[in-house]
């Protein structure tokens, strides 16, 4: 299972490399909504701190929900989640991947560019890791949500704001425990507890999440 | 004692019926399909070619009526019999090149290159799928069913208007394909409207257009 896991993620992979202004748009997106803020709120660096995790976590969610509608559409129409079915391991395996993808290759970038960001609003950079961390886990659990949605509603007329609908209440207990580690940060609190929260949300949606998406994209192809 | 299934024996299809919406398309088809058998379905347009292969693909349910393999309930997805399911959209995607794709089917499918490129491949083998002809796109479906695997299983192949779009030398081409195919064991249901292995006396399943 791993080997077929392995050649779904190989795949993933080369496709969005193919397709990398999918995700330099979205990046650019991001640093979009982060450069707004300040200018909405004032130059106040005091302020600006106060708030800055919080933003981080909304951009990043606002900047990555509109990506989720096309995780599975794409292999949709062009008719490869049906062929998946005949393919030696069941279609979670390949959902699963494509999900681990997806999440590597939109995180990691924006990882990449988050120094450049906590030095934007002026959150000391020896705090990076930490932040880095907790966004890595949190969006770990989005992608998977994201999963979930995505593969709810394959096929129906505006699935991308079906989705969106459907994937951010879901979201609120990642980007609360997510920005209350952030906020523990700033307050020189320990951070752990809400670092172990956002572990076990994330534990939880891998187990739901891969037969969700497998009922998901079958009940597609049934429907096509 | 419960028989043990095995991949040799008969395909039955018994009293299929398949419903879009509220529309009735296919009704009470019954055929059956033994190994090294050929069957072909014909038919006016809308008159259910596609989804009775898809039935039998797994990727529909039938609403009424049971495929069988030998004495067992025959579930295409989790069924001993290896299915291949050729026809439009391909399955393939539009930003890698073909080489790319038939390979990821084959690494996929564990199945090993190179293939034998009878339906010269090689020719477009380092465009981007985008840039094909439908001629070329489907010179490169057919050749999956080329990939070379380690022991001998006879597949069920499902095409769906295989030579549409195929220029004759290519027709003939996958003319003996399929008669090696089901020389071997192997079984073949293609929807066509054009003659497909006419030689090889195909069963012929003539589906009408419901009212």
């Amino acid at each position: 299972m791993m080997l077929i896991f392995w050649h779904y993620f190989k795949r993933e992979f080369e496709i969005s490399i193919s397709q990398a202004t999918d995700i330099l748009s979205q990046i650019g997106f991001f640093m979009l909504i982060m450069v707004l803020f300040p200018l909405a709120l004032g130059p106040d660096p005091d302020q600006l701190k106060q708030f800055g995790i919080a933003i981080i976590w909304i951009a990043a969610f606002v900047s990555i929900v509109p990506a989720y509608e096309r995780l599975f559409s794409d292999d949709y129409t062009h008719g490869f989640i049906e062929k998946a079915l005949h393919n030696a391991q069941p279609l979670g395996c390949y959902a699963a991947a494509k999900c681990f993808c997806f999440f590597l290759v939109t995180t990691v970038p924006l990882l990449i560019i988050l120094p450049v960001i906590c030095l934007m609003i002026g959150i000391n950079s020896s705090l990076y890791f930490e932040i880095a961390l907790s966004l890595l886990l949190g969006m770990l659990g989005m992608t998977l949500l994201g999963g979930i949605a995505s593969g709810l509603v394959l096929g129906a007329r505006r699935a991308a704001i079906l989705g969106a609908v459907l994937i951010l209440p879901l979201s609120l207990p990642i980007l609360i425990f997510g920005t209350m580690s952030g906020l523990a940060l700033m307050e020189s609190e320990p951070i752990k507890p809400h670092l172990y929260l956002l572990i076990a949300l994330d534990l939880c949606l891998i187990v739901i999440s891969i037969p969700a998406m497998q009922l998901g994209l079958k009940n597609a192809i049934e429907n096509d | 004692m419960v028989a043990l299934q095995s991949i040799d024996d008969e395909l039955f299809l018994s009293k299929v019926s398949i419903f879009r919406g509220h529309k009735l398309i296919v009704d009470e088809i019954s055929f059956r399909l033994p190994a090294g058998g050929i069957c072909l379905l014909q038919g006016p347009n809308g008159a259910g070619k596609t989804s009775l292969l898809r039935v039998v693909a797994g990727f529909l349910p039938a609403n009424a009526g049971v495929l069988s393999l030998g004495a067992h309930l025959f579930n295409p997805v989790t069924s001993i019999l290896p299915i291949w399911y050729i026809g439009a959209p391909f399955g393939f995607h539009p930003s890698l090149t073909a080489a790319k794709n038939l390979s990821q089917i084959a690494s996929m499918r564990n199945l090993s290159l190179p293939i034998d490129d009878s339906f010269h491949i090689k020719d477009f083998a380092d465009q981007p799928l985008r840039t094909l002809s439908s001629g070329q796109l489907q010179r490169l479906a057919l050749s999956q069913l080329l990939l070379r695997k380690d022991s001998h299983t006879p597949d069920l192949w499902l095409l769906d208007e295989p030579n549409s779009a195929l220029d004759s030398y290519h027709c003939l081409v996958l003319e003996t394909m399929i008669e090696k195919h089901i020389r071997s064991g192997g079984r073949v249901i293609a929807a066509t409207h054009q003659p497909l292995c006419e030689h090889l006396s195909p069963e012929i399943i003539q589906l009408e257009a419901q009212k």
